[in-house]
C-alpha cells in the first residue's frame, strides 16, 4: 500500500479510519512500538490543506538529519529527565516540556543563521538547547541552581540564551508576540539581515496582544520593515481547551490574512517538511522584510504541565494515535527506510543522548543554590542597580 | 469585664503600690467595697470597687507598683467569662519569652547551626525585655498624658518631667509648643539623674548630650558607689522620699530664692490664745500658735496679693483666695494638708481643721483635694526648739512661711527698761521671679504688726 | 543661560534633545506624527525627523508598548506616547509582566531602555475614564522607573535622563499644565533621578506633593503665611521611583509636621508610603500625625464642581497643615 505524496487533512482523517491503513502501518511499526501514523479527527473540516509527505520520502540531506536526530533524540531525553526531576519535586513551580513537537523547534532553527532572534512562550527548552545552551546550565536552572542559564532567577518558562540569539521564554500566553514583532522591527531599523523567529502556540491566537502585534507586522512588513516568522506550534489543545472550542475559525493560519500576512502550512510532525518550509520562509523574509506566519500542525503527546487531566479533554485513542505519528520515530523510520541509520546506531544516539542528560541532571543535582545576594540584583541595569532596601 | 484600675491621685502621680489586698479571689464585691490599700507618693488610701460581682482576678500582687491606668483585678459580672489573657505582670511574660526560645530551640535549630540557634534565643530574651519596657510606657502613656514623639524626644534629651506640663492639642496631647515653652520656663525640669524610666535612652539621646547641658545648665549627677563599709545600711528611698527629693531639688536649683526674716514680739498674741483658751474651752477648741500664725499671714496677704501667687506655664496666676498649705512631718517624709480659704475662716475653724488634717496625715488618711491646690505654706518647726530656719519654695507656690519657737528673754519696753518678753522669728523665703525683697520684707512687718496687735485677727 | 518655556516645549526639547545626539532614539504613539499630537507634544517632529523616528501607530497601546520594549531589548531607545495615561491600562501587561521583569528573569542578559510619557491625572473635566493618576500603580512594581515633573525645566531634565536610563522610565507628565511657563535651561539640563526638589522652604511645616499638587501645596504655602504666619516648606517629589527619602525626612526633622497631598485616591496610595516613610525614619521628630490630602474616593466626576471636590483644594491641604500644626481650621 502506498501512501500518496499529497493528502488533505480530511483524506488523512478517511485514511487513519480505514483498516487497510492500519494494516499498511503495522508493517513500519518499530520495534519500541512508534511508527508512522496519521492525524487524529480534526472535527472541523475548515483547516485547510496540508502538505502530508510520504514517510519514506527525504528531501534534507541524510548526513545533516543524523546530526537532525541527535538533536531531536537529546531533547526527548532532556524533558522525559525533566519529567522526572518534576516528580522528584526536584523541580518546582510550572513545567511544560516539548515532547511530540520536536520537529518544529529542531526544523525551524535548522534554518536560524547568526544574528537571528528566537522569542517563544513557557515551552521553551527545546529552543535553548537548539540554539547551543548547555544542557548543564538548562537543568541546572529547572533545578533552581545558580549555575542555571538565568542565575536560578527565571526557571523553566524563562530560559534566555540573549548572545546565542534565544529572546526568552515568557509566561503570559500571547504577552510576547508584541515584543518579538518589535525585535524584527529593530533588525531593519538597525540596517541588519537578521530576522525574528516567534514561536506562539494556538491558544495564544485569541489573546489581543497576538491581534495587535499581528496588525503592526503586517503594517511595518508593508513597508519592508518587520521580518518576523510568527511559527504557530498548533498542538490542537490550549492547555485542555481544543482549536475548535476557542474560536469558529480553526484555520489559524488564515487569520493572518485579516493583517496582510502571508501564510502556509507545514505537518509540524514531520521534520524533513518543517526544514523545507522554514529555510524557504526564512529566505522570503530576510529578503523581503515582511512578516509571514506558518502554521505547524503538531501535537503535545504527554500533559499540558507536568500533571493535568489528559483524559478530561481527550481520548486515549486520540493520543495513542498521535504517538504512532511521533517526530521521533517518524524520523527513525526515514532514516532506516533511507538505509542511513540501523536500529542498532539510532540506539546508540539514544544512549549517547540518555548519558548526556545524566550529565546534566548530576550538574544541576550537584549545583549550589543561588547566592542569596543574587536576589537584589538584575533588578535595575546601570549603576543604581537596586533600589530598594535590602 | 470591668477591669480594676491603678487610679490616677495626683497630677504628679505616674504609679501607685499596692499595698494589701482586702478581698480574695473568688469573693463577691459591690460598688463601693473596699478591695485594696493603694499607695501613693501621697497619700495611702482605700481602693473601692467600682462595679458588682466576683473578684475574678487578682493581678498585681502585695508590694507591686502599678502604673496608673494599669490594671489591678478583673470584676468578673454574672455570666461573663474570664479574660485570656493572665497578667500584665512579669512572671507570664518572662514565661512566654521561655516558651518562644524554646520553640525556635526546637524547631528551627534542627535546621540551624548551633550558632545561629544561640543567637534566635538572645532575639527572643531581648524582644521578651523590649515588650515589657513597652507595656510599662504604653500604661504611662494612656493614664498620665498623650505626648507627640518629638515632646517625648525632647523630655528626654532636656530632662523634662511630662507629667508638670499641660497639653495644649487634642485630648490633651502635649504638643512641641508647650514643652518649648515648659523649656524656657523650666517649669517641667526633672531632677537630676532621672533618666530612669527609658525616655532618656531614646534615639538620639547621646548625641544630644551637649544641647541638654546648654538648655538644662545641669549634667546628670554622677552618685557615687555605697561604701558597703561595717556598720552601714543600705536603705531604698521610699517613693514619697524620691517625690519630695526630685521637687526640693528642682525648687532649689531653679528658683531664685529670697529671703526676709522678723522677730515678733509674741506677748500679746500668747495672752489673746490664753483668754480664747479659756473661753473656747467648753466646745473642746485649744488654738495653737500655729493657728494664730496661719491666720495671720493669710491677713496680711490681702496687700501683697503676688505672694499669694503660683508661677504656671503663662504667667504667674494670682489668687485672691489664700488656700494655706501646712507641712505636716510624717514618718516616712512630709505632707503639706490645705486648708481652703483661710482668710474667711475664724480661728476656731482654722484650729479645728487644721488639727484634724494634721491627724489624718499622720494616718496616710488625706484624700487628693485635701492635699492639692495650696496657694501658700506654713512650716513651722517651734514645737522643736529651732531658733530660726529657712524652708524651699514650694513649686508652683511663691512663698512659704518658716516659723520658730518661741523664745523667753529680757527685751527693752518701751521707757528702756528691761523686762521679759516672748519672741519668735519669721522667715519668708520667696520666688523673685514673681516677688522682689521690698514686698517680702513690707509683707512680713505686716504680719509681724498682725501678730503683735492680734485684734486685727479678728478684723 | 536659561528661557521662558511652556512646559509642552520644554517637554518636546528634551526629546529633540536626546534625539539628534542618539540615533537609536524614535518616538512611537497613536498620532504623533502626521498629527503632531493630541496635545501637540511632538508637533513639528515627524516633519524633522520622518517616519522611521518619528511613527505612528494604530489604536493598539498594548501591541505598540509591547513592540517598543522589543525594539529597547534590541538596543533601541523608544519614547512611547500613551495618548493619555489612562490608555496604559490596555498596555499594563506588556509594562508590568514584560518590560519591568525581563531583565530580572533573563538573570540579567537584557535590558529595556524604554520611556512611556503622556499626560496624567485629571482637572479639566474628562470624567470617570480619562482620569487616573497612577504614580502608586506603576510605582509598585520593581524593575520600573517613574517620574512626575511639574516645572517645565524639570519636564525638559527628566526627559533627557529618562531616555539615556538602560530601564524602562513611566514618564508621568502634569497634562493640565502643558501651557504653564517657567525658566529652562538650555542644552543638557539632565535632572537626576531620586532627587526631590525643595519648592519653597519653610520651618514650621513640610508640604509633600508631586505634579500638579506641588503648585497646589505652593499657594497654600503662601495662604499659611499670610494668614496664620506659619512658614511652611513644599516638596516637589518629582522621583516616585527612585524615591528621595533623605530630603523629606530631612524636612520634617527640621519642621516636625508633614502634610503630604496626592491627586490620586487615598488608599494605598503615595501619600500613605511618604507618611509610611516619615513615621520610621522621622518618628521622634514629629510632633502630630502625619495629613494625608487625597481625591475622594470617587470615580473621577463630570460636573465641574463635583470634580473639584474630588481634588485636593488649596484649603483641605492648608487645613490638614493647620491641624499638623494644632491651629484652628478655617
Amino acid at each position: 500500500m502506498k501512501i500518496g505524496y499529497v493528502m488533505t487533512w480530511r483524506g488523512v482523517r478517511n485514511y487513519v479510519r480505514n483498516p487497510r491503513f492500519w494494516y499498511s502501518v503495522r508493517r513500519f511499526v518499530s520495534p519500541k512500538g512508534k511508527g508512522p501514523s496519521m492525524a487524529a479527527d480534526n472535527e472541523n473540516s475548515d483547516n485547510g490543506d496540508v502538505e502530508i509527505r510520504d514517510e519514506g520520502a527525504v528531501a534534507t540531506d541524510t548526513d545533516r538529519l543524523v546530526d537532525i536526530y541527535r538533536e531531536m533524540a537529546l531533547i526527548r531525553a532532556f524533558e522525559e529527565a525533566c519529567q522526572k526531576g518534576f516528580r522528584q519535586g526536584k523541580i518546582g513551580g510550572y513545567l511544560h516540556v516539548y515532547i511530540g513537537q520536536e520537529a518544529v523547534a529542531t526544523g525551524f532553527l535548522e534554518a536560524f543563521k547568526e544574528g537571528d532572534k528566537v522569542i517563544t512562550a513557557y515551552r521553551d527548552h527545546a529552543h535553548a538547547l537548539l540554539l547551543g545552551a548547555d544542557p548543564k546550565e538548562v537543568m541546572a536552572e529547572l533545578y533552581g541552581k545558580g549555575t542555571g542559564m538565568v542565575k536560578g532567577k527565571g526557571g523553566s518558562m524563562h530560559l534566555f540564551a540573549a548572545e546565542q540569539g534565544l529572546m526568552g521564554g515568557y509566561g503570559i500566553v500571547g504577552g510576547h508576540i508584541p515584543l518579538g514583532v518589535g525585535m524584527a522591527y529593530a533588525m531593519r531599523y538597525q540596517e541588519t539581515d537578521h530576522i525574528t523567529q516567534l514561536y506562539l502556540g494556538d491558544g495564544s491566537m485569541s489573546q489581543g496582544a497576538f491581534h495587535e502585534a499581528a496588525n503592526l507586522a503586517g503594517l511595518w512588513g508593508k513597508e519592508g520593515q518587520c521580518p518576523v516568522v510568527f511559527i504557530v506550534e498548533n498542538n490542537k489543545y490550549g492547555m485542555g481547551t481544543s482549536v475548535e472550542r476557542t474560536t469558529a475559525m480553526t484555520d489559524l493560519a488564515a487569520k493572518f490574512d485579516a493583517y496582510g500576512i502571508e501564510h502556509e502550512k507545514v505537518d509540524g510532525m514531520d521534520v524533513d517538511a518543517v526544514i523545507e518550509c522554514a529555510e524557504r520562509v526564512t529566505e522570503h523574509v530576510r529578503e523581503t522584510g515582511q512578516a509571514y506566519a506558518v502554521e505547524a500542525l503538531t501535537y503535545r503527546t504527554v500533559s499540558h504541565g507536568a500533571a493535568d487531566f489528559m483524559e478530561k479533554y481527550r481520548t486515549k485513542e486520540e493520543v495513542n494515535e498521535w504517538r504512532q505519528r511521533d517526530p521521533i520515530g517518524l524520523l527513525e523510520h526515514k532514516l532506516i527506510e533511507n538505509d542511513v541509520l540501523d536500529e542498532e546506531k539510532l540506539q546508540e544516539i539514544k544512549d549517547e543522548a540518555k548519558e548526556k542528560v545524566d550529565e546534566a541532571v548530576k550538574f544541576a543535582d550537584e549545583s549550589e543554590q543561588p547566592d542569596l545576594d543574587e536576589l537584589y540584583t538584575d533588578v535595575y541595569a546601570g549603576e543604581d542597580e537596586y533600589m530598594g532596601e535590602e | 469585664m470591668p477591669e480594676v484600675i491603678m487610679p490616677k491621685m495626683g497630677d504628679a502621680m505616674e504609679e501607685g503600690t499596692l499595698l494589701k489586698w482586702l478581698k480574695s479571689e473568688g469573693d463577691e464585691v459591690s460598688e463601693g467595697d473596699a478591695i485594696a490599700e493603694i499607695e501613693t507618693d501621697k497619700v495611702t488610701m482605700e481602693l473601692e470597687a467600682e462595679d458588682a460581682g466576683t473578684l475574678a482576678e487578682l493581678i498585681a500582687s502585695e508590694g507591686q507598683d502599678v502604673p496608673v491606668g494599669g490594671a489591678i483585678a478583673f470584676i468578673q459580672g454574672e455570666g461573663e467569662e474570664a479574660p485570656e489573657r493572665s497578667s500584665g505582670g512579669g512572671e507570664s511574660e518572662e514565661s512566654e519569652a521561655e516558651e518562644g526560645g524554646e520553640d525556635e530551640g526546637g524547631g528551627e535549630a534542627q535546621a540551624q547551626t548551633a550558632t545561629e540557634t544561640e543567637e534566635s534565643e538572645d532575639t527572643g530574651e531581648e524582644e521578651g525585655g523590649e515588650a515589657q519596657a513597652g507595656a510599662q510606657a504604653d500604661g504611662r502613656a494612656n493614664g498620665q498624658f498623650r505626648a507627640s514623639p518629638i515632646v517625648r524626644r525632647l523630655a528626654a534629651e532636656n530632662d523634662l518631667d511630662l507629667s508638670k506640663v499641660e497639653g495644649s492639642g487634642p485630648a490633651g496631647r502635649i504638643v512641641e509648643r508647650d514643652v518649648r515653652a515648659a523649656m524656657e520656663s523650666g517649669s517641667a525640669q526633672r531632677d537630676g539623674g532621672a533618666a530612669e524610666d527609658g525616655e532618656a535612652t531614646a534615639d538620639g539621646g547621646a548625641e544630644a548630650q551637649p544641647e541638654q547641658a546648654a538648655q538644662a545648665g545641669i549634667q546628670a549627677q554622677k552618685l557615687p558607689d555605697p561604701t558597703e563599709a561595717p556598720g552601714t545600711t543600705l536603705m531604698e528611698p521610699t517613693k514619697m522620699q524620691r517625690i519630695i527629693g526630685d521637687r526640693m531639688t528642682e525648687a532649689k536649683q531653679h528658683i531664685p530664692h529670697f529671703y526676709a526674716t522678723v522677730e515678733v514680739q509674741m506677748d500679746a498674741a500668747m495672752a489673746l490664745r490664753k483668754d480664747l483658751n479659756a473661753q473656747l474651752e467648753e466646745d473642746g477648741i485649744k488654738l495653737s500658735v500655729n493657728d494664730f500664725v496661719m491666720k495671720a499671714c493669710a491677713v496680711a496677704l490681702r496687700n501683697y496679693p503676688n505672694l499669694n501667687a503660683l508661677y504656671t506655664s503663662k504667667g504667674i496666676e494670682l489668687h485672691e483666695t489664700v488656700n494655706m498649705a501646712m507641712a505636716v512631718a510624717l514618718d516616712a517624709g512630709l505632707i503639706t494638708p490645705v486648708i481652703k480659704d483661710i482668710g474667711s475662716k475664724g480661728l476656731a475653724t482654722i484650729s479645728r481643721e487644721s488639727k484634724d488634717l494634721a491627724t489624718r496625715a499622720r494616718e496616710g488618711g488625706l484624700k487628693p483635694d485635701e492635699y492639692q491646690g495650696g496657694t501658700i505654706t506654713v512650716s513651722n518647726m517651734g514645737m522643736f526648739g529651732v531658733d530660726s530656719f529657712i524652708a524651699i519654695v514650694n513649686p508652683p507656690q511663691a512663698s512659704i512661711i518658716a516659723v520658730s519657737s518661741i523664745v523667753k528673754r529680757p527685751s527693752y519696753d518701751e521707757d528702756g527698761e528691761i523686762v521679759p518678753a516672748t519672741f519668735m522669728k519669721l522667715t519668708l523665703s520667696a520666688d523673685h521671679r514673681i516677688a522682689n525683697g521690698r514686698d517680702g520684707a513690707l509683707y512680713m512687718s505686716e504680719v509681724k504688726k498682725t501678730l503683735e496687735n492680734p485684734v486685727l485677727l479678728m478684723v | 543661560m536659561a528661557e521662558t518655556k511652556t512646559y509642552r516645549e520644554a517637554l518636546r526639547e528634551g526629546m529633540v534633545h536626546e534625539m539628534d545626539r542618539d540615533e537609536s532614539v524614535v518616538l512611537m504613539g497613536e498620532d504623533i506624527g502626521v498629527y503632531g499630537g493630541t496635545h501637540l507634544i511632538t508637533d513639528g517632529l515627524y516633519d524633522q525627523y520622518g517616519p522611521k523616528r518619528v511613527m505612528d501607530t494604530p489604536i493598539s497601546e498594548g501591541g505598540f508598548t509591547g513592540a517598543a520594549i522589543g525594539m529597547a531589548m534590541m538596543g533601541m531607545r523608544p519614547v512611547v506616547e500613551m495618548m493619555t495615561w489612562n490608555f496604559s491600562f490596555l498596555a499594563s501587561d506588556q509594562i508590568v509582566q514584560n518590560a519591568a521583569k525581563v531583565r530580572y528573569f533573563s538573570g540579567g542578559q537584557v535590558e529595556v531602555p524604554l520611556v512611556i510619557r503622556g499626560p496624567n491625572g485629571g482637572g479639566v473635566q474628562l470624567s470617570a475614564q480619562h482620569t487616573h493618576s497612577l504614580e502608586n500603580f506603576y510605582g509598585h512594581f520593581p524593575g520600573l522607573k517613574v517620574v512626575s515633573p511639574v516645572t517645565p525645566n524639570d519636564v525638559k531634565g527628566m526627559m533627557i535622563t529618562a531616555i539615556r536610563d538602560p530601564n524602562p522610565v513611566i514618564f508621568l507628565e502634569a497634562g493640565a499644565l502643558y501651557g504653564t511657563k517657567g525658566e529652562v535651561e538650555d542644552g543638557d539640563n539632565a535632572v537626576e533621578f531620586g532627587k526631590a526638589r525643595v519648592a519653597r522652604e519653610g520651618s514650621d511645616v513640610t508640604l509633600i506633593a508631586y505634579g500638579r499638587q506641588v503648585n497646589l501645596c505652593v499657594r497654600a504655602a503662601d495662604t499659611l503665611e499670610e494668614e496664620d504666619d506659619v512658614s511652611a516648606e513644599v516638596i516637589d517629589i518629582r522621583s516616585i521611583r527612585p524615591f528621595d527619602e533623605e530630603t523629606i525626612v530631612e524636612s520634617v526633622k527640621k519642621t516636625h509636621r508633614a502634610v503630604t497631598v496626592q491627586e490620586q485616591w487615598r488608599w494605598f496610595g503615595v501619600a500613605s508610603e511618604v507618611a509610611a516613610i516619615i513615621q520610621e525614619q522621622a518618628f521622634d521628630y514629629l510632633d502630630a500625625p502625619v495629613e494625608r490630602v487625597s481625591g475622594a474616593e470617587v470615580p473621577a466626576p463630570y460636573a465641574r464642581n463635583l470634580e473639584l471636590a474630588a481634588f485636593p483644594s488649596e484649603k483641605a491641604v492648608a487645613n490638614a497643615a493647620r491641624r499638623a500644626l494644632y491651629i484652628e481650621e478655617k
